[in-house]
């Protein structure tokens, strides 16, 4: 769209948002609206002024986000009806002409701007304000990285603050510094700052009268009093009317416990034997030459007679009344600051990880929770990492203090990398190589042979399975590399069958998922779904009878349940696990041949092992690692960035069929990505079907006794003598194909096939040879081969079909009831919450959430209703109707009778409590019921769909399918009720010839998509409604004359996709856009083609191809620039152009290896980032890429260089009454004609520029001070002058 | 004169009576019950519960807006520097204050409240100005009551939060004119000891450090400033935090919402 119509639509909507807007304020009088008040409003009007007048419209974030009422796609609402501020919204949700940018992260718009909101005067700087919120100035660095931000040490007498300059001034003017010379330093740190506040020079100021304040010397002097420095106000030397006394007290800023004199003045620090020595309270005693000083580890904690506390060491001054502690005198001590715990003692600070249970390789249990503890002054604080595993909690025990390796127990609660690890299995679809993997595969696999796999053709199923490995295997390692150095991920190498290994990058600590909300169960049944996988064992008959596994037989073995459950688990809350007390519960199916294989279930030995995860290791505790790029985000997490809801729809994508989920790409990309690497094989080794074997022994053995016969021939015309020969040699040549053929029809072995052939042929040669042969030869050809016919008999093939093991992985759901829900309540140093309470049975529920009182609950434990099944009216289908019967409902078409097959059958029924449904196609208890309808988890609506299957098809393929068909279903409440009948859908599928082509109902890539610039050729898959052939050419004619076959590798009845049979091939892409026609035909089990359907109407895929490959442009910052600050928020800017419609960038500190996403990138061709640098050189790394997987890289080097030098007057001299003196560089200057510390607002204006002048007095001192453009001012003066 | 004498006499002659005797000091007590009744009475209604006094105008004032004004030193520090929270979680049975709060997830929150010492400061005007000019008005009537007049002009009022204390800047001319002439008073300024202040300094470091880190490191800051005992509780995908100065056990309430994690993807 035209920039200027947008730009216009936006200045009409803004005008109109203002008046809505602001009558939306005087509307509400709760929630955030209600205040803004007054000034607020104001700020918030003036604010959208702004966008009224154009201001903030010409922003060119702003203007890359269309703005819509009426858009589906979520976006960044400023004000959403409930009040928020700033969030991502549907425009529903969005306050009427509210600022509304759709599909934009709200930190992208400049209404959501985030920006540092100060007063300098005061010193305050607030980071992360929205500018209409800031009733101070206001600038878009949201790190406040400004001169007056930096932080120093206030120094108010014996008292010290670690603060801005601005705040010290203020400080100073609110008399706390007791006099007008604002002491701050800039050079001193937090630590050093309390340091400095301990050595203060203090002493007994004398004020006359007797009267003594102890103080330091400036605050003596601003008192005009008489300082003594290090002499107490009860010295004797003094005079003072300051007496001893008993009295003891804490003191601001220190640890100790001290004595206190009459006048209200600490003393020196509390020593019970020295309360009435009066050399102790002549002079100031350190503290090191005191009581206790010997107690270096304990800090004195629980003297009754020492107060020389240490609050590192584990004693603070508290009253000792509130604790009932006996005091030997006073009513002070030091508190003991150490905390016990477990039987270990920790010191006051130290900080430690608390699990649940073990911890890391995927070992976490559902329902846990990691936990940090502090010891925080001599009790236990407790604090949860964020829930659902979000963190983790990681620890080291000691850390290095200037070179010195201190023991110290830290614990920090760290955001968990959990995704990215499962995003890493999805990057070889995003990125290029998986479509070049998919390429390379389908290339390789077309010069293995013919497009069909012939029946027992192992040679080219090794082939193709080498094709995979080598196109799979180089690309999978370079992703498990990067998944090895990834936070928080490692590689799990699955390896049950010689054909069915595969490596997969898991988290460390695997997230936790919503048990119950069923927001989240789409995506978590997605992400699980990452492990559910087939294995195909293949085998063959053997020669002389039964069958022997050619590949994959560790996929019958116990192995195989074990692996897979523990890479289902390892994904996050999945499968069979325990929760936090140890309770199984196994989400997860096998299936051999689609049929439940309890058989092949864990073992309870190995429940039982999984069951001791629930017990805490000790000593076992998560190691800190680098976290500095992570930390390098923008001071956030480096995890996803993506905004959107998670049911926010996707449009129709094949890799996204039946997930429907945005977010959950990488689950399915997983998905392919472990088909391309080793699972594929295994669907093609399926083809070695039992009725097909058969044919086997045929191929083999037909072609030779025809040879055979063909050759035996040939000889008989040399001579009359040798014709009765020919004809016993003739005879053994019919007899040997007849017994071929028999042997074939019989389904004799191959060894038995070689018998029969052989008696056959003796037989034969007997009965053509009787007349030549003698007798006894006659006699022992017939009867040996007769013999050999009959033994043959024993030798019967064997029906060796693909044995498919299917491992199904759900999200983990708790195990019926609410007996344990109890557990989770009362534990104070474990607080329950509604993950780890739900974990402990599906009938638990968290109540009172937000009460202080929670508790976990059953949520009905007397429940002995089962719940009520019926049909959910608002699902149809479109061939037909639903109708209802007496205990379930019919499927008919529209005509009333059977369904036509393949008519994509949706159905759906609803419960009248949550539960758990199931349904088999044979009455089945619900345990043993094979298939989960919908969700795994307990909802109220449950809905499938599926392909009706063809019965004829089914038959001729040797497959008990029946046109007659009935689904029973029955449902399982969370207390275990089972509804006591069955549900039952009927419905019936046409039976007879098939008339209808096949449909293709998806491809991918999909038409319209756009393929990388260098392709060459691309890898495309096209899905049809049933089994078929396809082809492909460039020009649109009949299915017969294209030119390009596709390789389809599915059986029939095993589809690959849920929406159909898959086919896919390697498209030529030539040097620009295309159109690609596709037909396919049904049956291909079929010998003739006039029995067969052929699409008569192509469909068609239209490829794009880039003009130009994507390439960065350029990179800012690119030159060195000055700052006056130690952190400077810079703006990373990359213009790219070329390529695909979207390009993606992202940075780096370090290299390639480690990117991270920028956070406005996608739309436009320039992306940005925000970054907080500090001063100094800088190099930061680029990529970009677009959705083909084209990439371009990119290097940017600049030095931040850090101006904190202030003016140097270079030259000064008096003329007359006038004082000259010229700067260094451009400066304001200031002078005051009492002190150097100054206050900058004080001073008496010397100019700017760099020739400044003053006039004086002579005789007097002026004190000069000089500020330069970036704010550098000295704390002392610049010079002093004297003026003669 | 002569109808008093009158009745005089006649009075004289009921009292004669032992009848009109016991019904005059019947009524004698009934007027007697009454008038302390009545007393009684209009004492309880007195302005704004301000009782009448020997108290200077200002001791008056001023001890009735100290009142006032820690109460409402009391909301700021329960509703996180508002009066009543204006968005808000509830947990553990009341309202805790967002001064930080990002709607999405894994994003760092906006800070709602900078410059929080000032809006607190009007918070407290704007929430103690009426009672404020009752304890004025409870003053005049106060002294109106002991027979003075009292005059005066426009208030001047404002709040200024100090470490340590609040100080209340209340100037208003006020005259008070009665027998012994007229005197004027003006300053009814107060400080008020409190270390809101103090806490408000921390919640700015919880604030910014939340919003550019999603997290601060309270245990660490605990040891170095032990004076502040800093709780934080995660609740929900909130965090709860209570600053509070371990000398007066003030405390300072208040949520954030940052970087909040959603349950799976």
């Amino acid at each position: 769209m035209n920039r200027r119509i947008v730009a216009g639509f936006e200045m009409v909507l803004m005008v109109g948002m203002l008046f809505s807007f602001c009558y939306f304020v005087s509307l509400n009088e709760t929630g955030f609206v209600s205040a803004i008040e007054d000034e607020e409003e104001d700020r918030l009007q003036d604010f959208l002024d702004r966008f009224t007048y154009g201001e903030l419209i010409e922003d060119e974030k702003w203007t890359s986000y269309p703005i819509s009422s009426s858009a589906d796609d979520v976006g960044c609402c400023f004000l959403s009806i409930d009040g928020q501020v700033c969030g991502t919204a549907d425009p529903e949700n969005c306050v009427e002409d509210s600022p509304f940018a759709e599909g934009a992260l709200c930190e992208e718009t400049a209404f959501c701007e985030k920006g540092c909101c100060y007063d300098d005067g005061a010193g305050i700087y607030d980071k992360n304000v929205l500018e209409f919120a800031c009733s101070a100035d206001w600038i878009d660095d949201p790190n406040c990285n400004l001169p007056g931000a930096a932080l120093g040490c206030c120094v108010l007498g014996e008292q010290t603050i670690f603060e801005t300059k601005g705040q010290c001034e203020v400080d100073y003017s609110r008399g706390l510094g007791d006099t007008d010379i604002v002491d701050w330093r800039s050079d001193v740190d937090a630590g050093e700052c309390l340091y400095l506040a301990a050595v203060q020079d203090m002493g007994a100021c004398v004020l006359g009268e007797g009267g003594c304040e102890f103080l330091n010397e400036a605050d003596c002097f601003s008192y005009d009093g008489d300082f003594n420095h290090n002499y107490l106000c009860t010295s004797d030397s003094l005079n003072t009317s300051c007496e001893m006394t008993r009295q003891t007290s804490c003191v601001d800023g220190k640890d100790g416990v001290y004595f206190m004199d009459s006048c209200g003045n600490r003393a020196n620090i509390y020593d019970s034997e020295k309360v009435e020595d009066v050399d102790y309270w002549d002079m100031v005693a350190e503290a090191e030459d005191v009581c206790g000083s010997e107690d270096i580890e304990g800090g004195n904690a629980d003297n009754p007679s020492c107060g020389n506390c240490d609050r590192f060491a584990g004693g603070i001054c508290a009253s000792a009344s509130e604790d009932s502690f006996e005091v030997d005198i006073g009513e002070f001590y030091c508190r003991d600051t150490s905390c016990m715990f477990d039987g270990i003692e920790y010191e006051n600070g130290e900080s430690w990880c608390v699990y649940d249970g073990a911890i890391g390789e995927g070992d976490d249990v559902v329902g846990s929770r990691h936990w940090k503890y502090v010891c925080a002054q001599g009790l236990v604080q407790i604090e949860p990492c964020a829930d659902y595993r979000n963190q983790i909690c990681v620890q080291s025990k000691e850390f290095e203090v200037n070179g010195t390796v201190v023991e110290f127990e830290n614990a920090a609660c760290v955001a968990n990398n959990w995704r990215s690890c499962i995003d890493l299995n999805g990057k070889k679809e995003s990125e290029q190589s998986a479509a070049s993997n998919k390429a390379c595969v389908s290339g390789l696999s077309q010069n293995c042979g013919n497009y069909t796999l012939y029946p027992g053709d192992f040679e080219k199923m090794e082939c193709i399975d080498d094709a995979i490995a080598a196109c799979g295997g180089p690309d999978a390692l370079s992703v498990m590399d990067e998944c090895a150095t990834t936070l928080n991920c490692r590689v799990e190498n699955i390896v049950i069958g010689n054909k069915f290994s595969f490596d997969v990058c898991l988290p460390d600590y695997p997230g936790g998922f919503s048990l119950n909300d069923e927001r989240y169960q789409t995506s978590a049944e997605a992400l699980c779904g990452m492990a559910s996988q087939k294995c195909t064992v293949i085998q063959k008959p053997k020669k002389w009878g039964g069958c022997e596994y050619v590949a994959n037989e560790g996929c019958l073995g116990e192995t195989f349940g074990q692996e897979m459950n523990d890479f289902c688990r390892g994904l996050g809350d999945c499968g069979g696990s325990v929760n936090i007390l140890g309770e199984w519960s196994g989400n997860y199916i096998i299936r051999r041949d689609g049929a439940l294989s309890e058989g092949m279930f864990l073992s309870g030995d190995w429940i039982d092992a999984l069951s001791r995860l629930a017990l805490p290791i000790p000593g076992q505790f998560a190691e800190v690692e680098d976290y500095s790029e992570y930390l390098e985000a923008g001071g956030v997490w480096g995890g996803p960035s993506a905004p959107g809801s998670p049911e926010e729809d996707e449009p129709f994508d094949i890799s996204m069929i039946g997930q429907g989920l945005s977010g959950i790409g990488a689950a399915m990309n997983f998905a392919f990505t472990g088909k391309v690497m080793g699972f594929a094989v295994l669907k093609g080794g399926g083809l070695i079907g039992g009725e097909v074997a058969k044919g086997y022994l045929l191929a083999k053995g037909g072609p030779v006794g025809a040879k055979l016969a063909s050759g035996i021939g040939g000889s008989t015309a040399q001579g009359a003598s040798m014709a009765g020969f020919a004809s016993a040699a003739i005879g053994a040549g019919i007899g040997m194909v007849a017994g071929a053929m028999l042997a074939q029809w019989l389904g004799l072995s191959e060894g038995g096939s070689m018998l029969m052939s052989i008696g056959g042929g003796m037989v034969g040669a007997a009965l053509m040879g009787a007349k030549v042969l003698s007798a006894a030869v006659y006699t022992a050809l017939l009867w040996v081969g007769i013999f050999l016919i009959v033994l043959s008999l024993f030798f019967g093939m064997a029906d060796c079909p693909p044995i498919e093991i299917e491992f199904e992985c759900q999200p983990w759901q708790a195990s019926i009831g609410g007996d344990s829900c109890e557990e989770c309540n009362g534990d104070l140093l474990k607080p329950c919450s509604e993950y780890r309470c739900e974990s402990l049975g599906a009938g638990c529920e968290f109540i009172n959430e937000g009460s202080g009182d929670e508790l976990c609950v059953s949520g009905n434990p007397n429940d002995v209703t089962p719940p009520i099944v019926r049909r959910n009216i608002a699902i149809g289908f479109a061939g037909g109707s639903y109708i209802d019967s007496e205990n379930g409902f019919s499927v008919v078409s529209e005509g009333g009778g059977c369904v036509d097959a393949y008519t994509p059958l949706e159905f759906g029924i609803v419960t009248s409590e949550p539960a758990q449904c199931r349904f088999d196609v044979v009455a089945n208890e619900f345990e043993e019921m094979s298939y989960e309808l919908g969700s795994h988890s307990y909802t109220y609506n449950h809905s499938t769909v599926f392909s009706l299957p063809d019965p004829s098809h089914g038959e001729s393929q040797g497959l008990n399918w029946t046109s007659e068909l009935t689904l029973y279903i029955k449902c399982q409440d969370r207390y275990g009720m089972i509804s006591p009948e069955f549900f039952e859908v009927d419905m019936c599928v046409v039976e007879g010839d098939d008339v209808t082509p096949p449909v293709v109902v998806g491809s991918e890539p999909e038409s319209g998509d756009i393929v990388s610039f260098d392709a060459v050729n691309v890898s495309a898959l096209i899905v049809t409604n049933e089994l078929a052939e396809c082809r492909w050419d460039l020009v649109d004619v009949s299915y017969s004359s294209m030119s390009n076959d596709l390789v389809c590798l599915d059986l029939l009845g095993r589809p690959s996709s849920v929406f159909g049979y898959e086919c896919s091939g390697v498209l030529d892409i030539g040097n620009s856009s295309r159109d690609y026609y596709f037909r396919c035909m049904d049956q291909p089990w079929e010998n003739e083609t006039s029995d067969r359907n052929a699409n008569v109407e192509s469909f068609v895929l239209s490829l794009e191809k880039p003009s130009s490959k994507i390439s960065i442009d350029k990179v800012e910052p690119d030159s060195d620039f000055e700052v006056n600050t130690d952190y400077t928020t810079i703006e990373l800017k990359v213009a790219t152009s070329g390529g695909g419609d979207s390009h993606f960038c992202s940075y780096s500190f370090s290299g390639y290896d480690t990117m991270i996403e920028m956070f406005e990138t996608g739309e436009s061709r320039t992306h940005v980032q925000s970054l907080n640098r500090p001063a100094g050189s800088n190099e930061i790394f680029v990529e970009c890429r677009d959705e083909t997987g084209d990439f371009d890289r990119g290097l940017t080097e600049f030095e931040i260089v850090r101006d904190s030098s202030t003016p140097i007057v270079a030259r000064v001299w008096q003329a007359g009454s006038r004082l000259h003196f010229i700067t260094t560089e451009d400066a304001e200057c200031k002078y005051s004609m009492e002190t150097c510390r100054f206050s900058w607002g004080d001073g008496e204006d010397a100019g700017s520029g760099e020739e400044h002048s003053i006039g004086v007095i002579n005789g007097n001192a002026y004190y000069i001070k000089c500020k330069d453009d970036f704010g550098n001012v000295p704390d002392g003066c610049s010079i002093e002058v004297v003026a003669v | 004169m002569a109808d008093a004498l009158k009745q005089v006499g006649s009075w004289e002659l009921g009292v004669r009576s032992r009848k009109g005797q016991v019904t005059i000091f019947i009524i004698i007590g009934i007027v007697i019950v009454v008038a302390i009744l009545s007393l009684v009475f209009l004492m309880g209604q007195d302005g704004d519960g301000v009782k009448p006094s020997d108290l200077e105008p200002r001791d008056i004032v001023v001890g009735c807006v100290r009142d006032v004004v820690e109460e409402s030193i009391d909301k700021m520090l329960r509703n996180g520097g508002e009066v009543l929270a204006s968005q808000a979680i509830s947990y553990d049975g009341r309202e805790w204050n967002y001064l930080c709060y990002q709607a999405d997830y894994y994003q760092g929150c906006y800070n709602l409240h900078p410059m929080l010492e000032m809006q607190i400061e009007k918070e407290i005007v704007k929430d103690t100005s009426i009672e404020v000019q009752s304890c004025f008005n409870a003053m005049r009537e106060d002294f109106e009551d002991r027979g003075f007049d009292v005059s005066g002009g426009g208030t001047d009022y404002s709040i200024d939060l100090l470490p340590g204390y609040i100080e209340v800047n209340l100037m208003k001319d006020i005259e008070v004119s009665g027998l012994g002439g007229v005197q004027s008073f003006d300053d009814f300024g107060v400080e008020v000891m409190s270390p809101i202040y103090d806490l408000v300094r921390v919640t700015r470091e919880i604030v910014n450090s939340e919003s550019q880190f999603c997290n601060f490191e309270y245990n660490g800051y605990m040891l170095l400033y032990p004076e502040y005992d800093i709780r934080r509780i995660d609740y929900s995908d909130s965090k709860i935090y209570r600053v509070i100065d371990r000398r007066t056990g003030a405390e300072f309430k208040f949520a954030v919402r940052s970087c909040a994690f959603a349950p799976g993807i």
